[in-house]
């Protein structure tokens, strides 16, 4: 009735594709230095709620709204190994290394983030 | 006549209703190796609404198949099942939107795409208002990007399969002319 012809593919979709292909590339290259990071930053409702080095093996228990998110620090990376939100989105997040990564714990309202030494510290204001 | 077309719309959607409740309840419970990553199968449903029928039978249609497909699950009115309910519906107002615009210049994979984008993007817009206000979770937008292209395309040509295969077309313009 009123929709042209439907057809699976049309000249569109591919310059579509190749538009959102080169949005990702643009946005990746902004956002992630992929350095090795040299801190760890963890901010809970909002807030900042610590800073730590990447080079130790520390465990670290963040009270959040449900409970204790517990942030492994080991091996330059950072990992979430236990929380008690129902999804375990962030434990399956596994480990991240690189400056720019995030963690993000969003029932428990826990974030995580890898800095890099020389990081700018604009983007850590909070709203 | 009249009633028994309406009837014979009301089965049909409802059908169509329990198909996505299925798809959807599956991909909730299925762990994807990437969080946040769903497929979102339920949309290809969707889709076929919005061309069978229109703008509001799709979003009757999400509205339902969020509703009873968390009920499957577990999940109503969690915090998922919000997240779920707004994509679900901002993905089927952009594909219609697209659909009755631009489908010109856009197959069902590019009407896809563009529906899985509108749904990632209102979800992260969602849980940045509403969780964490860190600039840094939009630093994810990259990875939705990039999933919002494979997910869109693999529905696109499932949605493209179904109405080919099932002999929906001549269903729905049986439906639309009768």
């Amino acid at each position: 009735m009123g929709y042209p012809e439907i057809k699976a593919f049309r000249i569109g979709d591919a310059i579509l594709v190749l538009v959102l292909g080169l949005g990702t590339a643009f946005f990746t290259f902004l956002n992630f230095h992929s350095e090795p990071g040299s801190e760890v930053r963890i901010i809970l409702r909002d807030q900042d709620a610590g800073t730590y080095s990447l080079a130790g093996d520390t465990a670290i228990a963040v009270n959040g709204p449900l409970g204790k998110t517990v942030v492994n620090i080991g091996g330059g990376a950072v990992w979430i190994s236990s929380a008690p939100c129902p999804q375990q989105i962030c434990v399956h997040q596994g480990k991240i290394r690189l400056t720019g990564q995030i963690l993000v714990c969003v029932p428990n309202r826990i974030c995580v983030e890898i800095q890099g030494s020389g990081d700018r510290d604009i983007d850590g204001t909070t709203m | 006549m009249k009633g028994n077309r309406l009837n014979r719309k009301l089965v049909h959607l409802a059908l169509l209703a329990a198909v996505a409740s299925i798809l959807f309840a599956v991909e909730e419970l299925a762990s994807m190796p990437i969080p946040f990553f769903r497929l979102g199968l339920a949309n290809a449903v969707t889709l076929l609404v919005l061309i069978g029928y229109g703008m509001p039978e799709a979003l009757a249609v999400v509205a339902l198949r969020v509703l009873v497909g968390s009920l499957l699950v577990g999940t109503l009115f969690q915090p998922n099942f919000f997240f779920s309910l707004s994509g679900g519906l901002a993905s089927a107002l952009v594909m219609g939107g697209v659909l009755a615009v631009g489908a010109r210049w856009f197959g069902l994979i590019g009407i896809s795409i563009l529906g899985a984008l509108a749904k990632n993007s209102v979800q992260l817009l969602l849980a940045y208002v509403l969780w964490v206000r860190q600039s840094r979770l939009l630093s994810l937008l990259p990875l939705f990007l990039l999933l919002s292209i494979v997910a869109g395309t693999l529905v696109g040509l499932l949605t493209s399969a179904l109405l080919k295969k099932s002999g929906l077309i001549r269903f729905f313009r049986e439906t639309r002319s009768a």
